[in-house]
């Protein structure tokens, strides 16, 4: 089996680690007016449609499941979960909403951590200094002359989320990259 | 020999412990550590490194940099070549093995010589009237194979090439002391700085002297956070201050599989140019001869390598530096016997001690067939002066300098000819780059390091940046040529462009300067003029009765030098040479004997060939199991945009050639979806999933392109609108499940009745599940056969596709690929957008005519069609054709015409398959009225060959489509 | 490559946009005439100068904005949005 098909296995080097995160659940939420959708968000989850290019951490109910609202584009924010409930909740509380609504996108659009010392020199090999959010922003730009919209969760610590149909092409980039590290 | 070593303290850049050995046209010679191969050859006393491109003359070494002209040699290194190569540029390592470039069957006796026998035929722009009578192509295989220098590899590139991107606020181009000061001062004021040199370490010129300000200037650097990127070469300035540069990885040139070069794209605040001077040559009568070099490069030999370069030298002068030149060479034992001025001497602004120095003189000949072996001076006022000989072996050029302003000009900016110094200089900065040092023309040590750290600290503290102080390098001439001397004398010394050939470009009124270098190919060799372009312009200048300033220079482009094909490449190499989209179901297709190939920006089966089975085999064999039992199909790529909205259907109306609105839920309908120009550009199915809500299928290739041309007419016209296009292709995984037992395979594994052919008719989408599974499934057929689309969340579509592969497996079913899938389609004569239509095609050349006649709403494209060219009966149509011999297989791209050529074209075959299930040719074809031209019999034509053909129906299988519904 | 300031994200590498040309174009009626068609679809002013240019964002947020640059020096003068006119 050609190692370079198996996009599930991590890859590393010295300062920098990447791996699929096959626990992210991920979903569209797309809105025509974002004032009125901000709040029913934040009615259903406490939180609300982040600013331009940021980005919400946020826990659901009882059993506190972490989630995270993404921003990408005025029309439409991701809500990132290990779990169904914060799912469940946005999607009752707009059920019937005419103006808004839910695209289910888990699995069509991976989520790979990559974190370590050296996650900035592996970034600006595969994109432009000026595409890398810095640490609390989250943005859409060209990585591996794709598209992959990066969450900077930390300084050295970044999501980056490709839609599934890419994610062989960006690994092999990445590992090229990372066996001349 | 008149090569040696010299001792301490020249050789500031070499070794002596260090001995190397490597191979130069399979001799064996050594050198030392630091050395570049040219200081390596000439220390072992080889002045003939190659042979020149058009006369075959013999060539040497001309200078110490990357400017070299001649010293051009090709590397060998293993399996890998590399052409073309800068011997100056290039330092040695053991076991690094060179070859003499343009020469055979050797550099010294080369056949192509006797080119310069002919060379009064062969002046300037003489292939322009020449090998044409009486066929060109006849002359074309020996112009290939003169033409060029170096031999390129054959074999693919081993070795890894790497892109970084980084921003700085002040980049400095250049490590001499002007680009170190500004670097310094910049840092100092808290900038952050980077400072680019080519060479191994920062320095320049007089670091190579061993200058110790140059070393305290480099640790003060460090001290101040100076950012040294040595062996970097900034090769172009790009917009908005995007400075690109190859940086050469040290030890990189051994063994194939290493990183051999990164690409830096750096965007700088601001950019310090400080690349120093070139220096302009003499022209003189065999002033193209091995021995006769740079006075600079000379002096860089002995500073900087410690190689002495002759023994007795003239240095043939239009500058003042050649005296300091002289004075240099002086202390390492050389011996100088006059430095001939061409200047009078009320223009000589200095002098070398006990150096006989004449006024007003030149060089009217070169002794010596393929090395410098003495000269005859010359007077420029006339032949009165009786002319001298010299037994100089080794002749210097000093005729002035050139500031180094390619990227200065790359980035917009001015230059000005400074008359006194007869040299181009910047005028005023550029956007965003300013000059300092030579570079501007500022030739004054002290005047240098002021100005230049003083625009380092302005930039960093955003100060108004000072003008350069141009001057110090005292008075030139313009023309280093003696007029009305006798013989051949060159101003472009790779390419054989000499002085007479400037004067053919003036008689022939190639005046203007990009005509002269296009006409002559002055300036058009690997070294880009960088020796010779200012000598062209002042010559033709001077022929011309115009200042320098009046002909101007060529354009400046990237790259400054030539570049490696990989360092521009990067990673793009292989899988990765194109973003390539895989299944989510690669590894299972793989595990399942797929041979994957390329479909538009997609990896998929072209088919599951079995052992010893053909890629051809294989797929016949697969169409006909769909035809007769059932086929597995992963169709994931097919593009899927989720419609959303109140305004969905009106915008769907818009965006396609069919009626959209009128759907009900749960119906579908193919659409065919037109650019502005009304050209069919993609196709594909929409159906209904509710009031304001659409399920869109589009081509594999085409949902970017689509979904953009939707985004598109949302965000720039149609804004009041209420509509969102969502792609969710990669959500959602698709198995087709395919033929008339396809129904048998799904009920077998549990699908509910509510997707049976009686309860479920063909165009229509169901939602439903299949145990947990959510589903949508589109009864739509491509094959023509009764055909299942199920669209289930990828992450759990395994399963099921695992379950399906065994449901069909007793029912005689396969898996099959593209390549059967495009037979079946054809035997349907089902179109492929971009195969059968091109950017041409209108919807009433595909049969759609009536379609768009019937539809009341507008749509994109509509206007288009109402067109005179649109209604054109003469239009090319879709129409089906047969070989009339039933056996033979029309050419894809054949050109179809009823008469023999010579004669118009009336079309072309866009797809033909050898059918399995008719045992015969398929085909489809766009021919000239084709839609009134059933039964006529026509002409394929391919490769001098006429097929008879017959224009049939289609389909040409099952044309009631009742197979389509099981 | 120039550095487009996206209306959204900032400034960015031209090649995460599409360039869409001229911005400000009316498309005609469907009732035009064949010649306003044609001029709308193919004939531009090609200025030695400022140009109103439409961009998108396609690798990036995908939204369409209006920006001036003036044609022969590349500098960028002002970005505004896809639905607003052209400053003066």
């Amino acid at each position: 089996m050609d190692e370079r098909l198996d996009w599930e296995a991590a890859l590393a080097a010295t300062g920098v680690t990447v791996k699929v995160d096959r626990s992210v659940r991920l979903v569209a939420l797309r809105y025509f007016d974002a004032g009125g959708f901000g709040e029913r968000l934040r009615t259903a989850l406490g939180e609300g449609i982040p600013a331009p290019l940021g980005f919400n951490r946020g826990r659901y109910g009882a059993a506190e499941d972490p989630f995270m609202l993404v921003w990408r584009s005025p029309t439409e924010c991701w809500l990132l979960s290990a779990t169904a409930a914060p799912i469940e909740a946005i999607s009752r509380e707009i059920a019937g909403f005419g103006d808004a609504c839910l695209i289910d996108q888990t699995g069509g659009i991976l989520a790979l951590r990559v974190e370590g010392s050296r996650t900035l020199d592996l970034l600006h090999r595969l994109g432009s200094v000026d595409s890398v959010p810095r640490a609390g922003e989250a943005s859409t730009g060209r990585f591996a002359d794709i598209s992959v919209t990066a969450v900077g969760l930390a300084t050295t610590e970044f999501l980056m989320l490709v839609e599934r149909g890419h994610v062989v092409h960006l690994l092999g980039w990445i590992r090229e990259t990372l066996t001349d590290f | 020999m008149s090569a040696w070593r010299l001792a301490e303290p020249f050789g500031t850049l070499i070794d002596r412990s260090q001995p190397i050995s490597f191979l130069f046209n399979g001799r064996s010679l050594t050198g030392l550590g630091g050395d570049t191969l040219a200081s390596a050859l000439l220390v072992n006393g080889v002045r003939l490194v190659g042979r020149s491109f058009k006369l075959h003359r013999p060539r040497g070494i001309f200078s110490c940099g990357i400017e070299e002209p001649t010293g051009i040699v090709d590397l060998l290194d293993g399996v890998r070549r590399t052409p073309n190569v800068r011997s100056t540029v290039v330092e040695i390592s053991p076991g690094l093995a060179a070859e003499s470039v343009n020469c055979w069957p050797s550099v010294r006796f080369d056949l192509g010589a006797l080119n310069g026998w002919f060379a009064p035929l062969l002046p300037a722009g003489f292939y322009y009237k020449t090998f044409k009578w009486p066929n060109w192509h006849l002359f074309e295989p020996t112009v290939r194979r003169m033409a060029g220098l170096g031999r390129a590899s054959l074999t693919t590139d081993q070795d890894r090439y790497e892109e970084v991107s980084t921003q700085v606020d002040l980049l400095v181009v250049g490590g001499g002391i002007a680009g170190l000061a500004a670097a310094i001062a910049s840092a100092e004021a808290g900038a952050r700085t980077t400072l680019l040199c080519a060479g191994a370490a920062p320095g320049g010129g007089l670091g190579a002297q061993g200058d110790p300000a140059v070393a305290e200037m480099i640790a003060k650097a460090g001290r101040a956070g100076v950012t040294v990127m040595p062996r970097t070469l900034a090769f172009g300035v790009y917009d908005h201050n995007l400075v690109c540069a190859s940086e050469q990885l040290a030890g990189a040139t051994r063994g194939p599989g290493v990183l051999r070069e990164r690409l830096w794209k750096i965007r700088a605040r601001s950019i310090i140019a400080a690349q120093g001077a070139f220096e302009r040559p003499m022209i003189f009568p065999g002033n193209d001869r091995p021995g006769v070099m740079l006075s600079g490069a000379v002096q860089r030999y002995a500073d900087a390598y410690g190689v002495a370069c002759g023994r007795r030298i003239v240095i043939a002068a239009n500058c003042d530096s050649a005296y300091r030149v002289a004075q240099r060479l002086r202390t390492a034992g050389i011996e100088v016997l006059a430095v001939l001025d061409r200047r009078p001497a009320s223009h000589i602004g200095t002098h070398a001690e006990g150096v006989r120095t004449l006024a007003s003189s030149g060089i009217g000949k070169v002794l010596g067939a393929s090395s410098v072996k003495g000269c005859l001076t010359v007077a420029a006022e006339g032949p009165s002066v009786r002319s001298e000989r010299l037994d100089c072996d080794l002749i210097l050029s000093a005729g002035g300098h050139a500031p180094a302003v390619h990227l200065h000009s790359q980035a917009g900016g001015k230059l000005r000819w400074e008359a006194e110094a007869s040299m181009f200089v910047p005028d005023g900065p550029a956007p965003g780059l300013y000059s300092v040092g030579a570079c501007a023309g500022v030739f004054s040590r002290q005047a240098a390091l002021e100005h230049a750290a003083d625009v380092g600290r302005s930039l960093a503290l955003g100060f108004t940046v000072p003008p350069a102080p141009v001057g110090g390098a005292g008075r030139s001439l313009a023309s280093t040529r003696i007029a009305g001397v006798r013989g051949k004398a060159f101003i472009d010394l790779q390419n054989d462009v000499a002085a007479t050939d400037i004067g053919l470009a003036a008689l022939e009124n190639y005046r203007s300067i990009e005509h002269l270098k296009r006409y002559t190919t002055t300036g058009m060799a690997t070294d880009q003029g960088k020796t010779s372009n200012v000598n062209a312009l002042v010559l033709m200048g001077e022929l011309t009765q115009r200042e320098p300033a009046q002909v101007g220079t060529t354009k400046f482009r990237p790259p400054f030098a030539p570049m490696t094909l990989g360092t521009l490449v990067g990673r793009r190499v292989g899988s990765l040479y194109r973003p390539l989209k895989h299944l989510p179901a690669v590894q299972w297709h793989a595990a399942h004997g797929a041979l994957f190939e390329h479909f538009g920006n997609w990896s998929r089966p072209a088919a599951y060939p079995l052992a010893g089975e053909s890629l051809n085999e294989a797929a016949q064999r697969e169409a006909r199991c769909v035809r007769q039992s059932v086929g597995l199909f992963d169709g994931s790529p097919l593009g899927k945009l989720e419609i959303w909205g109140p305004d969905a259907a009106q915008f769907l109306d818009l965006m396609y050639v069919g009626t959209m609105s009128t759907l009900r839920v749960g119906q579908a309908r193919y659409g065919l979806v037109l650019n502005a120009n009304g050209v069919v550009v993609d196709d594909g199915i929409v159906a209904r999933l509710g009031e304001g809500h659409f399920w869109v299928n589009t081509t594999s290739a085409g949902v970017e392109r689509t979904a953009a041309a939707f985004e598109e007419w949302l965000q720039c016209e149609f804004t009041n609108l209420k509509v969102f296009v969502t792609a969710v292709t990669a959500r959602f995984a698709n198995l087709t499940v395919s033929g008339p037992r396809a129904w048998e395979a799904l009920a077998a594994i549990g699908f509910d009745a509510a997707f049976s052919p009686q309860n479920m008719t063909h165009m229509s989408l169901r939602e439903g599940a299949f145990g947990a599974i959510p589903l949508r499934v589109l009864r739509a057929s491509f094959t023509g056969e009764l055909s299942y689309e199920i669209n289930l969340p990828v992450d759990e579509s395994g399963g099921l596709l695992e379950m399906l592969m065994a449901a069909i497996a007793p029912l005689g079913g396969c898996l099959y690929g593209i390549e059967a899938l495009e037979i079946l389609r054809t035997e349907k004569g089902y179109i492929h957008v971009g195969t059968d239509t091109d950017g041409t095609t209108l919807p009433g050349d595909i049969g759609f005519g009536r379609a768009i006649d019937g539809k009341r709403a507008n749509f994109v494209g509509r206007r288009s069609l109402l067109r005179p060219a649109a209604r054109d009966p003469q239009r090319l149509q879709l129409v089906a054709l047969s070989p009339a011999d039933g056996r033979t297989l029309l050419p894809c791209g054949a050109q179809i015409a009823a008469l023999n050529p010579p004669t118009a074209t009336e079309g072309h075959v866009t797809s033909s398959y050898w059918s399995p299930s008719l045992d015969a040719p398929v085909a489809l074809a766009m021919l000239a009225r084709g839609g009134e031209r059933q039964g006529e019999h026509v002409g394929v034509h391919h490769l001098g060959r006429r097929i008879d053909a017959v224009v049939v129906k289609a389909p040409f299988i099952d044309p009631q489509g009742e197979r389509l519904n099981g | 490559m120039m550095r487009i300031p996206c209306i959204v994200c900032g400034l960015r590498d031209e090649n995460e946009f599409t360039c869409g040309g001229t911005s400000h174009l009316v498309r005609p009626a469907i009732d035009a005439s064949d010649r306003d068609w044609a001029e709308y679809l193919f004939f531009r002013d090609n200025p030695k100068g400022l140009h109103h240019e439409r961009w998108r964002h396609t690798q990036g947020c995908g939204q369409w904005f209006n920006l001036v640059r003036h044609t022969l020096t590349h500098e960028i003068l002002t970005v505004y949005a896809m639905t607003e006119s052209p400053p003066r």
